[in-house]
């Protein structure tokens, strides 16, 4: 029988999967200081040195290069071990500040950037950081050859040529507007190391995974795969020494084993404590020494509905599906009520966030009678029905994934107020996406999340062309906003980006592309005597070389 | 008999070649390829393209089988391809002897209850004893092992702080053997319970049987010291059925422990399965499927001999 | 039960003389046998109780299944909900009785379907050894060998999702054990001297297989049996997180003790995990029970 204690303990652990595969969930949170949450209040003296910081994560690392690896955990840890040329502050405007470079000189007409980087900045082995590095790095995702994930942003780029050793400047193709945000927030490769190395060759080099060398405020010491990663304090690091002697990145495959870790002390840091599970967390706090602190995600979770199919077609059929659905109280239950209900793809975090849209608030009268408007009629069993078709669907969301569970289960419920029925199809991660593989779209609705990006840019997602082969998989299609997004992304005056990129998500908003439902919020749980720490909604470990602990 | 496991051993490599092109088939079929998870909108379509054709990934079927084949025939397994640069070997050996401790632990563990307890109950059955086993075993059956774990931790760990938390080891801590027992003791329950489990009811059961033979029964009856008797006779024809679980569970030392090694954060092999095949990281699933059924193939093969020393009259 | 087979052998005739007397009423020996196990009747009574119950669920039950509210979630139990709420206010006692459905259907369905394919195969390849044992021991050994996550997640794409098609999964995948067991009893069996004997009278292969070796293998096939039915239930709800087999809202003791298995459900309603562990534990301890009976009655040695 010990076959079958197999094969079912396989079907137990994939039951209860939730690691690195929740796709889009939540690695971001607030930067608004809203609710400044009960730190201690004492803003005590001096930085002090020393201390381990034990981070934990239900995610593993792949490998340190950011050209190559595309999951949140590696982020994490190249965010320690490598600098980038710019930072992103909270607001998530590209600064100096804690980056490499001095000085960012973008031309009038968005063509050129001149970059003057600051002097003194060196690896871990030594070696001083200058142009020559920069225009190394940048120069392999221009490669024909590159074959890592990050090609795309740095289509418009031309070339990367070294002024002086200290001085590097971008040739653009074309305007970008993402481009300072995205394409400069990467790190630094040493050039003395892999400058040998062919292209080809990089995404599996040793240097990835033994040996990551980079400038930034901790070293690379050890990673055991499934154990944990521990990088050291730099101790030349051209901003200071880092306050904190060492941080282990833990791996703890499962949220309810990292939260009996918490309590325990285990665990110092956790960046992901579930919505449902703060009241735990909040009650064992005082006595594990760690305090909670929150901010909204820059994330969405929205219902996507196959535009491909006849029934969603119909603009007022998607807005009574959104006024049928109680937005607030779903993100009352499963969100245990952190969160904000969404009406447009951006989050109110972000400088373009556009909050005078058309809202569709829960009133299932009104959904009703736009329902039958629309022709539905309410059949023997009460669903709606119309020329003999009725208004059942199949909503699939991804397993593992225990707050979209619940939620197609609450959708469910109150979609059956006005007639309409949902048979929740709950599928493996890796599954669901190549249903909504171009080509495939095996989904009638489906509940998933977007992680946001610094930049606004909505159009990877809403626009017309990326239907064919693109992200834009429930095939939403609105010409004027096609148009909009295009001139958006060419427009470098932030104010009128602004403009368009509020236009479009009021059309958004208007035909309902997705059901918008809510922004989640997130939840950090860290050293109550944690001093220095910034809520970056973007970024858990956001200046984590400024963090100490306070002695007692 | 030495010509039978001649034969059997021969007969292994068609059987472990049939396995691996069923199994690489079915991986391949299910939907998803390891690209699956880089959804990021400012992936383009043509990056995913460049990645499938990195690792052959856009190639037909067949041509993907012979490939692997021809690199296993050498004996490599290849790279992960999310972990980029990593030899699947590479991944495999640092876990595997973690694996291997927890259930070697665990396993002898559950022998060293389960038999004894097995026996007892067999030889005075319907008594309180006997019900008081059974009941406790079922009770491991309907124990989740996943609940089981993290109560433990939660009274045990944290509660109590009787236990590490999880993981082989203390961070940050030099190597003390005492500190990779104490790590060890929870896992190890938690997996024995189930194996303890099945183990008692088998044990039980097959030593009911033996002890209903007839000449059980007469040499119990000429006097011969009741332990004795069970043990000399009893136990020798008793063992098909046990020796059969052990069979069986060999595999398993690859994959069991899962769910265990979830909620202990033990990095073992079932976790770096599970994951693997969560990220659709084909290498790294052949691989482990081939060692496991190299496992499978030994296991039954070494059940088979037992079988024939325990029992001299089967052939084959 | 009158699939056991009047004929009996020498041996068999002289240790039971009541048969010799009475041939024609084998049934009912049965029946009487089983029926002076106390423990086997408890554990029958049980388990019909159980399914009426499951099958009388919409007439019995306090609330409806699905029926959510939010404001009540994880509460203990109480007049209204008599053993609590889940994490979406829903009664738990409801969801017990139409999760008995779910659970029973698919254990009983798919062990049923396993160890019939277990015996036959394992029975075949024991019996006649050789090529047919080789063959069939290999074709175990591909069984086990293929990664069954990844033919669950294909059989789902192709397939589609359903009640029957889990079943068939189930049934398909966890007879492999069964099969080496019965194989390893009917080797063992095959030589002794009562299957000899019939042998040498000429009794054909199906009847010694199925009057002579099965009953002298049940024991193993019970305890695999009770084993699988547990863990069925227990990985029934694993398989619904794969797409295949149950979808919620619909409930089974499965999803639910994983629904329990969460660090704020179990700190804050410890209680909510044990009622269906409660329920499973009795049915195993009652397929066990019955079982044991029904080896015994079957047994031809035991005395009356």
């Amino acid at each position: 029988m010990k076959k079958q204690a197999w094969l079912l303990s396989v079907l137990l652990v994939l039951s209860m999967f939730l690691a690195a595969c929740s796709g889009g969930g939540n690695d971001a949170a607030d930067t608004e200081p809203e609710e400044e949450p009960e730190a201690p209040a004492e803003p005590s003296g001096e930085p002090v040195q020393g201390g381990d910081l034990i981070i934990g994560s239900s995610g593993a690392p792949t490998m340190f290069n950011g050209l190559y690896s595309s999951d949140a955990s590696s982020s994490d840890i190249e965010g320690m071990i490598f600098d980038s040329l710019v930072g992103s502050d909270l607001e998530f405007n590209p600064v100096t500040d804690g980056g490499l470079a001095e000085e960012v000189d973008a031309a009038e007409d968005g063509l050129t950037y001149t970059i003057k980087l600051k002097e003194g900045a060196t690896f871990h082995d030594g070696e001083a950081l200058n142009a020559d590095d920069v225009v190394f790095t940048y120069n392999i995702p221009l490669s024909d050859e590159y074959d890592g994930p990050r090609k795309s942003y740095f289509e418009a780029v031309e070339s990367v040529e070294k002024i002086d050793d200290y001085t590097v400047q971008f040739n653009m193709s074309k305007v970008d507007a993402q481009f300072p945000v995205v394409g400069l927030g990467f790190g630094i490769l040493p050039e003395h190391i892999l400058g040998d190395v062919p292209i080809p060759e990089l995404g599996e080099h040793e240097f990835n995974t033994k040996n990551p060398i980079g400038s930034g405020p901790f070293k690379f010491e050890e990673w055991r795969d499934g154990e944990y990663v521990k990088v050291v304090a730099n101790e030349d690091y051209w901003d200071g020494r880092p306050y904190l002697d060492s941080v282990t990145y833990k791996i703890v495959p499962d949220a309810n084993a990292i939260l009996a870790q918490l309590q325990a002390g285990d665990i110092h840091y956790y960046a992901g404590v579930a919505q449902p599970d703060v009241p735990t967390v909040e009650s064992f706090a005082d006595a594990a020494g760690i305090r909670l602190e929150s901010g909204l995600a820059l994330s969405y979770t929205f219902l996507g509905l196959n535009q491909r199919m006849e029934m969603f077609q119909d603009v007022s059929v998607r807005q009574a599906i959104t006024h049928a659905i109680d937005r607030e109280a779903i993100v009352e239950s499963v969100m245990a009520g952190y969160g904000e209900v969404a009406h447009v793809p951006e989050s109110p975090l972000s400088w373009a966030y556009n909050p005078d849209v058309p809202k569709f608030e829960y009133d299932v009268e009104k959904a009703k009678q736009m329902l039958a408007d629309a022709g539905w009629t309410p059949g023997d069993d009460g669903i709606l029905e119309k020329d003999g078709e009725r208004f059942s669907f199949e909503v699939k969301t991804n397993q593992g994934n225990k707050v979209r569970e619940d939620i197609v289960v609450i959708l469910q419920q109150q979609l059956k107020e006005v007639g309409i029925e949902i048979v929740p199809q709950i599928v493996e991660f890796s599954s669901l996406i190549a249903d909504i593989d171009p080509g495939v779209w095996n989904f009638e609705g489906i509940v998933l999340g977007w992680s946001l990006g610094t930049d606004p840019d909505p159009s990877g997602i809403f626009h017309t062309k990326e239907i064919e082969a693109g992200l834009n998989f429930t095939a939403y299609s609105n010409p004027d906003l096609d148009v909009l997004m295009d001139q958006s992304l060419q427009e470098l005056d932030k104010e009128k980006r602004k403009e368009q990129i509020g236009q479009v998500q009021q059309g958004l908003a208007e035909d309902q592309a997705y059901t918008f439902l809510y922004y989640p919020e997130e939840f950090r749980a860290l050293p109550a005597n944690l001093q220095g720490y910034e809520f970056h909604a973007k970024n858990q470990l956001y200046k984590i070389n400024k963090w100490w602990l306070e002695q007692e | 008999m030495v010509s039978y496991i001649i034969r059997r051993t021969i007969m292994a490599i068609p059987l472990l070649f049939g396995i691996t092109i069923l199994s690489f088939a079915i991986i391949q079929a299910a939907p998803g390829d390891p690209t699956s998870l880089m959804m990021d909108p400012s992936m383009k379509p043509s990056d995913k393209e460049a990645f499938r054709e990195r690792y052959g990934l856009d190639e037909p079927i067949h041509i993907q089988y012979i490939t692997w084949l021809g690199n296993m025939a050498q004996g490599d397994f290849g790279d992960s391809i999310i972990k980029r640069g990593t030899p699947v070997s590479e991944l495999i050996m640092n876990r595997l002897p973690n694996t291997l401790l927890l259930m070697l632990v665990s396993t002898i563990l559950a022998i060293l209850i389960a038999i004894p307890f097995g026996i007892y109950s067999a030889m005075r059955p319907y008594t309180k004893l006997d019900y008081t086993v059974t009941v406790t075993s079922f009770l491991g059956v309907a124990t989740p092992n996943f609940w089981l774990g993290l109560m433990l931790i939660m009274f045990l760990s944290v509660t109590l702080g009787w236990f590490p938390t999880g993981g082989v080891a203390t961070l940050n801590a030099d190597f003390s053997l005492w500190d990779r027992i104490h790590h060890l003791i929870l896992p190890a329950f938690v997996l024995a319970v189930a194996d303890m489990a099945a183990l008692t009811r088998y044990t039980r059961s097959s030593m009911m049987d033996v002890l209903k033979q007839d000449y059980i029964r007469t040499a119990m009856s000429k006097g011969f010291k009741e332990k004795k008797v069970v043990l000399k006779h009893g136990l020798r024809n008793g063992m098909i059925p046990i020796i059969t679980i052990f069979g069986l569970m060999l595999p398993s030392f690859i994959g069991g422990a899962a769910i265990t090694e979830r909620v202990f954060a033990w990095p073992g092999i079932g976790l770096l399965f599970i994951e693997s095949a969560f990220q659709r990281d084909y290498p790294v699933i052949m691989a482990l499927t081939v060692i496991s059924a190299v496992f499978v193939v030994i296991g039954n093969l070494l059940a088979d001999i037992l079988y024939a020393v325990f029992d001299p009259r089967i052939e084959y | 039960m009158s699939q056991v087979n009047p004929e009996i052998s020498q041996k068999e005739l002289e240790l039971n003389p009541n048969l010799m007397e009475k041939p024609d009423t084998l049934t009912k020996i049965f029946i009487r046998k089983f029926m002076k196990n106390k423990l086997a009747v408890v554990g029958a009574i049980f388990l019909l109780a159980i399914v009426l119950i499951s099958i009388l669920a919409p007439i019995i039950s306090p609330h409806p299944y699905d029926q959510q509210n939010l404001l009540a979630k994880l509460q203990p139990p109480s007049a209204d909900y008599w053993l609590g709420t889940d994490r979406y206010g829903r009664d738990i006692f409801t969801r017990l009785i139409y999760g008995g459905r779910v659970s029973l259907l698919v254990a009983f369905g798919s062990v049923l379907g396993a160890i019939v394919i277990g015996i036959t195969v394992g029975a075949l390849a024991g019996y006649f050894g050789g090529i047919v044992d080789a063959v069939l021991m290999r074709f175990v050994d591909v069984i086990i060998s293929i990664p069954s996550i990844f033919l669950l997640i294909t059989i789902v794409t192709i397939f589609g999702s359903s009640l029957q098609n889990l079943i068939i999964v189930f049934a398909l995948t966890s007879w492999t054990g069964t099969a080496r067991l019965v194989r390893g009893e009917f080797l063992s069996l095959r030589s002794r001297e009562f299957v000899l004997a019939s042998k040498t009278v000429g009794t054909k292969s199906y009847k010694i297989i199925f009057t002579h070796i099965l009953p002298n293998a049940m024991g193993p096939i019970i305890v695999a049996a009770t084993l699988l039915v547990g863990g069925v239930i227990l990985s029934e709800a694993a398989l619904s997180y794969l797409g295949l087999g149950i979808q919620p809202p619909t409930a089974s003791w499965g999803n639910m003790l994983q629904d329990a298995q969460n660090y704020t459900v179990m700190l804050t309603a410890p209680w909510y995990p044990f009622f269906p562990g409660f329920l499973i534990l009795l049915t195993v301890l009652s397929v066990n029970f019955i079982g044991d009976g029904l080896r015994d009655a079957l047994d031809p040695k035991t005395l009356e």
